[in-house]
């Protein structure tokens, strides 16, 4: 080991030949990635403040024009927003807490090699992605539960998705040696004792994925709002938006009768708008999840 | 998460729902198809002196408090803040807790219904397919349409026995009311011509289908809008195909062959047999036309992917104010052009084909869409739960008052947005918010189209500038609109089907809607030939089983011309 | 004899069976909410999927109606709109997998060596965000930006030689598919490498520095240390792919759909939609999604079977 200069991350540093052009490769392969990636994302800024008749006539392509910001005045002075905002958020750090402490220790107890019934289990849980009563049963499910148009079913709805739980179990069944459990059970450690002190302070890469994933459906969910909810009160940001959206699309109709002739310069600009004021609080959010995928997380644990 | 999203609209889409043991097979409300007054009374389990109509419920000074649910246009504001209803709801006696649907009722319909989870009223929530699907689910409201208890009801049934024949069910049953709007124009559609860029290039307004493509071919080679560029002009533009109130087959009038109500599926009547033009030898003629004006790059190329924003969007001409569009459909001009392009396009009046013939071998026709835009059913439906049908049919009744009609398509007179100019006579005050148009704010300010309402014939309704322009652009229309008669009429809404009859329709449609979907698109952008796929597409459209949908058409369509 | 032996199993099998729980209950407790949430949401409203072999009766409900067996497969398997609509949705996901699938594993690896951590932060900050358009903004974007003769993205394709000129790519049958997968790529490429990335960041960095004395160079470590240590997630997701496989979103076809590509965009859950609209075909549709669910689960279970075999990870 002494005789390897190593950095902190436990990468190293070399200067061949081969080395050389793999990097130049990956440095030029991203650049081009970011590229695609990055163009019609500044579309959608352009198209959001730009007259919308011009977007659709593609005259808009690099920079804004004719600019205006209806789109995002028309979103703003709604005041059902806040209120959207704020379910949304409740939703999204009540459900994502439930969803991680139902995930997480059934996930550790699918990873248990030992566990005789995990592929029955499995099964159980598999079974449910692909078969389902459709809509009107499960609406009379939660009916019968009194959940409709409640926070709480907004809170509990889907509070394990069989993915998520999948992916939990593979990455603690594959990145967390057995040595450890073994080490564990010789110190008379519990299952509870186990999870708790050694498998969630390893996982944290897993558990930032998963409340990501869940944290990103409760924020983005518009469909069970949609049918679970009838109550204005509890309507997430996405109803309020989706409500928003349609009522400039009416301005920019002209559908025998709604001669809305004077939005259609605007109108389009709110689809556009709506992505930038929805997505930019998740956009804030990342940087804090990105910093458990750092290489070297797991080192100190595995020598241990 | 996403996959899990993505299943869920997928299961809309496709299960769509299923069922409900609501179990609320209660006794079955329909006491038969008797005359409505006679069993009304005896229907009523509970207060039977509760029939004595309004004035009577009102002065008791009992209110009695329901729930109703309406589906509204996303921009209308909420009902609560719509003075007239709080005065419609004070004369029917009763309180009404509004749940209001601006946006996805479609996504959530089938959903509520089936778990017969609905509140007393629905207005504008449903369709004739609902009736029979959720049978048991929605009151009979032919055991309480009486001259005591709806008054106003009877009064339309009365003078426009179109919109009683509408709702009625084969069996006599009534489970929603229709409306009657009245001063709709009898067609959706005007083509539009700019007529500056005939005068810039000296020529006449085309008559026949040969003057059109001329035209069409000089507004392409030649610098029509005359910005110095010869090649950003479109000559004819359009939306949608079969169905559609925007695309090119209003023209299809001019082979003799008389749509009604945009002719949904392409089904028509003429000498009282209907008939579908997608297999049509007149349709073939016109799509050979519409063929070699493609090829001569005269119809926009992207018409066929454009979507309605994108097909407005054009006609509203470039960032220099330039007008873009040569030839192109629409509802209204400012609405179409933009507050100033508009001066530049009058109304092409009908043409005449003369391909390969003289002119006026045809008999031309135009689109008439009359009941289409003036008669709608489903507009409101009582629950069967309903603890009190009959103060629910009062409440319903106030709409259909002569006065509170034109309110509620264009808004209170104590909102501010109507003024009652005489007994019969009333005129729409202009938008109390400057900055909006008339139409918006008609949306804004009411329930507008969605209500329940019965326009008297007699009634005279000053309107908004842009409805007056709507009126005026379409007399050019009106001598061409006037030939057609009932053999070859065919509102589809007023044909009855049974449940069987409707599900073998709604399959083999789908089947055919597929391939006439496609094909036109094909055979105009040249990817496929007509004359040499024309036989196989005509007979892939009769597997797909075509000649039994006409055959149920017809068989409703008898029926419907012996009744009227 | 035989009564002790018989004893001496009992005994042993309670013993085997306390034992078990002792072992045992701490992961039954950890399992159970889990377990209690799907049986309530899942497990109670799967009674409706019997409404696939009866007819629709809103008065007798979803368990009264009348039992009609298999005629509303028989419809959709007799329907000439089967093997069309069959074939579309197969070419639709397979494509998507085949070539979305390893574009996320190719991205995280790509991310996962680069070495200037400031334009690594960019780079992975900036890939995830298309994940957060909606469906019908995207479809709008498409349009405007592959629309003929003014699209930036068309004009640059044809300027570039990767589509003919004459080509129409927002109306052709031949470019439908290409444009639904590619576009689906671009939107779901970074999102989908974020578990990747997580994957890849618990690889023991240990391993790096031994294999640098064995001289190897940064492709071969990618290739035996960096691959082999996701590859377990990579089956995994796979598999899931697979189930997957007749399931193609409704909203982005149905938006992108256009009578010139019709030939081509039409899949099972469109056109299930299409027969819906004109009356409401709750059988029909129940009965289409069954036969969906039933063709996704042969493919899960077929991939799992053959993941197992080839590379010893499963889900079950």
């Amino acid at each position: 080991m002494a005789n390897v200069k190593s950095t902190s991350t436990g990468e190293v540093r070399s200067n061949n030949l081969p080395d050389k052009i793999f990097g130049a490769a990956v440095l030029i392969l991203s650049i081009l990635i970011f590229i695609i990636i990055v163009y019609p994302l500044w579309f959608v800024v352009i198209a959001s403040i730009s007259n919308s008749n011009l977007v659709n006539q593609g005259a808009v392509t690099f920079w804004p024009k004719d600019v205006r910001f209806y789109g995002y005045q028309q979103i703003l002075d709604d005041t059902r927003i806040w209120k959207g905002y704020l379910n949304t958020i409740i939703y999204v750090v009540a459900g994502t807490l439930l969803n991680m402490a139902v995930t997480m220790p059934a996930a550790y107890a699918l990873s248990r090699k030992n566990f005789k019934a995990r592929n029955k289990v499995m099964m159980y849980f598999v079974f449910t992605m692909y078969f389902s009563g459709g809509l009107v049963p499960l609406y009379m499910t939660i009916s019968s539960l009194n959940l409709i148009s409640t926070k709480t079913i907004l809170i509990i709805f889907v509070a394990v998705n069989t993915y998520n739980l999948i992916v939990a179990r593979t990455f603690i069944a594959n990145s967390i040696p057995e040595d450890l459990y073994e080490a564990a059970v010789l110190d008379g450690c519990s299952h509870f004792n186990y999870f708790a002190k050694v498998v969630m302070p390893l996982s944290k890469a897993v558990i930032s994925v998963l409340i990501l994933y869940y944290g990103v459906f409760h924020w983005n969910d518009f469909f069970n709002a949609l049918m679970f909810n009838s109550n204005a009160d509890n309507a997430p940001l996405q109803i309020v938006l989706r409500e928003i959206l349609l009522l400039n699309q009416a301005f920019a109709s002209g559908n025998g009768g709604v001669q809305g002739g004077y939005g259609q310069s605007s109108a389009d600009q709110v689809k556009y708008a709506i992505i930038i004021v929805s997505t930019l609080p998740i956009l804030c959010v990342y940087p804090f999840v990105q910093k458990y995928f750092e290489k070297g997380v797991m080192i100190g644990a595995v020598k241990g | 998460m996403k996959k899990k999203l993505l299943a869920a609209l997928l299961s809309t889409a496709m299960v769509a729902s299923m069922l409900a043991g609501c179990g609320n097979s209660s006794a079955p409300a329909d006491s038969g198809n008797q005359p409505a007054a006679d069993s009304a009374a005896s229907s009523d389990s509970g207060d039977a002196a509760d029939n004595s109509g309004d004035q009577a419920a009102a002065s008791n000074g009992e209110v009695v408090k329901l729930k109703a649910l309406a589906c509204l246009h996303s921009l209308t504001q909420d009902v609560d803040d719509m003075e007239y209803v709080a005065e419609m709801e004070a004369e029917a006696g009763v309180e009404i807790e509004w749940e209001l649907i601006r946006a996805d009722w479609d996504t959530i319909k089938s959903t509520r219904f089936a778990s017969g989870d609905i509140p007393d009223i629905l207005i504008s929530a449903t369709n004739n397919a609902d009736y029979m699907m959720y049978d048991g689910l929605f009151l009979n409201m032919a055991d309480y349409i009486n001259e005591d208890l709806t008054p106003n009801i009877v009064q339309l049934f009365n003078e426009e026995p179109d919109c009683k024949a509408l709702v009625t069910q084969m069996d006599g049953r009534i489970f929603c009311v229709p409306k009657f709007q009245g001063k709709w124009p009898k067609t959706n559609t005007v083509v539009f011509i700019n007529q500056e860029w005939l005068n810039n290039l000296n020529l006449e307004m085309p008559t026949t289908f040969s003057e059109l493509k001329d035209v069409l071919i000089a507004f392409k080679e030649q610098d029509a809008n005359g910005n110095g560029d010869p090649n950003d002009e479109i000559p004819l533009d359009f939306n949608g195909w079969h169905g559609s109130a925007y695309g090119l087959l209003n023209w299809l009038g001019a082979l003799g062959i008389q749509l009604t109500n945009w002719a949904y599926d392409g089904y028509f009547a003429e000498d009282s047999t209907i008939k579908n033009y997608a297999i049509d030898e007149r349709y073939k003629l016109f799509m050979k036309y519409v063929a070699d004006l493609y090829s001569n790059g005269v119809i926009n190329s992207n018409a066929v992917t454009n979507d309605y924003s994108m097909f407005q969007s054009l006609s509203r001409g470039n960032e220099a104010g330039d007008a873009l569009v040569g030839v192109v459909a629409g509802w209204e001009e400012t609405d179409k052009f933009g507050p100033t392009l508009h001066s530049q396009y009058v109304p092409l009046p009908a043409l005449e084909y003369d391909i390969d013939c003289e002119p006026g071998t045809y008999d031309v026709r135009w689109r008439d869409d009359y009941t289409g835009l003036n008669i709608s059913s489903d507009r409101a439906v009582v629950s069967a739960k309903c603890s009190n049908p009959e103060a629910a049919m009062r409440f319903i009744d106030r709409f259909y008052d002569q006065t509170h009609s034109v309110e509620a398509l264009f808004g209170g007179i104590t909102d501010g947005n109507l003024e009652k100019t005489g007994d019969n006579s009333y005129k729409v005050l202009p938008p109390q918010d400057p900055d909006t148009d008339p139409g918006t704010w008609k949306w804004t300010s009411t329930f507008a189209d969605n209500a329940p309402m019965y326009i008297r014939r007699a009634s005279e309704v000053e309107m908004s500038e842009d409805m007056t322009y709507a009126l005026e652009e379409r007399k050019v229309y009106d001598e061409v609109l006037a030939k057609a008669d009932k053999t070859d009429t065919y509102p589809q809404m007023f044909m009855k089907y049974s449940q069987e009859d409707q599900n073998t329709m709604a399959l083999a449609q789908a089947n055919i809607n597929n391939i006439i979907n496609n094909q036109w698109s094909l055979w105009m952008t040249g990817e496929a030939d007509i004359d040499s796929t024309w036989d196989s597409y005509v007979q892939s459209v009769k597997d797909a089983g075509l000649d039994q949908v006409l055959e149920i058409r017809q068989k409703a369509f008898d029926e419907y011309l012996a009744n009227n | 004899m035989g009564k002790n032996s018989e004893s001496a199993g009992n005994k042993s099998l309670s013993f085997r069976f306390k034992k078990y729980l002792e072992h045992n209950w701490q992961l039954w407790v950890m399992l159970l909410p889990a377990v209690v949430y799907i049986f309530i949401f899942c497990y109670i409203p799967m009674y409706g999927v019997q409404l696939a072999f009866r007819e629709y009766s809103f008065s007798t409900g979803i368990t009264g109606g009348k039992w009609v067996g298999m005629k509303y497969f028989q419809q959709y398997f007799t329907s000439n709109m089967f093997w069309p609509t069959l074939r579309n949705t197969f070419v639709i996901s397979f494509t998507s997998i085949v070539v979305g699938f390893p574009a996320p594993i190719i991205l995280a690896m790509i991310i996962n060596q680069l070495r200037n951590k400031k334009w690594k932060r960019v780079v992975q900050t900036t890939v995830y965000i298309p994940y957060f358009i909606s469906v019908v903004v995207m479809v709008s974007m498409i349009n405007v930006l592959f629309q003929n003769n003014s699209g930036v993205i068309a004009n640059l394709l044809k300027s570039i030689g990767l589509v003919a000129q004459d080509v129409n790519i927002l109306g052709s049958a031949k470019t439908f598919v290409p444009l639904y997968v590619l576009t689906g790529v671009w939107q779901g490429m970074g999102w989908n490498s974020i578990i990747y990335i997580a994957a890849l960041s618990s690889v023991d960095t240990q391993l790096y520095d031994a294999c640098k004395i064995d001289g190897a160079n940064r492709w071969q470590i990618m290739w035996h240390i960096d691959f082999p240590a996701i590859l377990p997630t990579i089956m995994i997701l796979l598999i899931m792919n697979m189930g997957n496989v007749l399931s193609v979103g409704f909203d982005k076809v149905f938006l992108m759909q256009n009578p010139l590509n019709l030939g081509v965009s039409q899949v099972i859950s469109t056109y299930v939609y299409s027969v819906g609209i004109r009356s409401s075909q709750f059988s029909f549709g129940t009965a289409v999604g069954l036969f969906n669910t039933l063709v996704n689960f042969i493919f899960l279970i077929l991939t799992n079977w053959i993941s197992k075999k080839v590379t010893g990870t499963g889900l079950m």
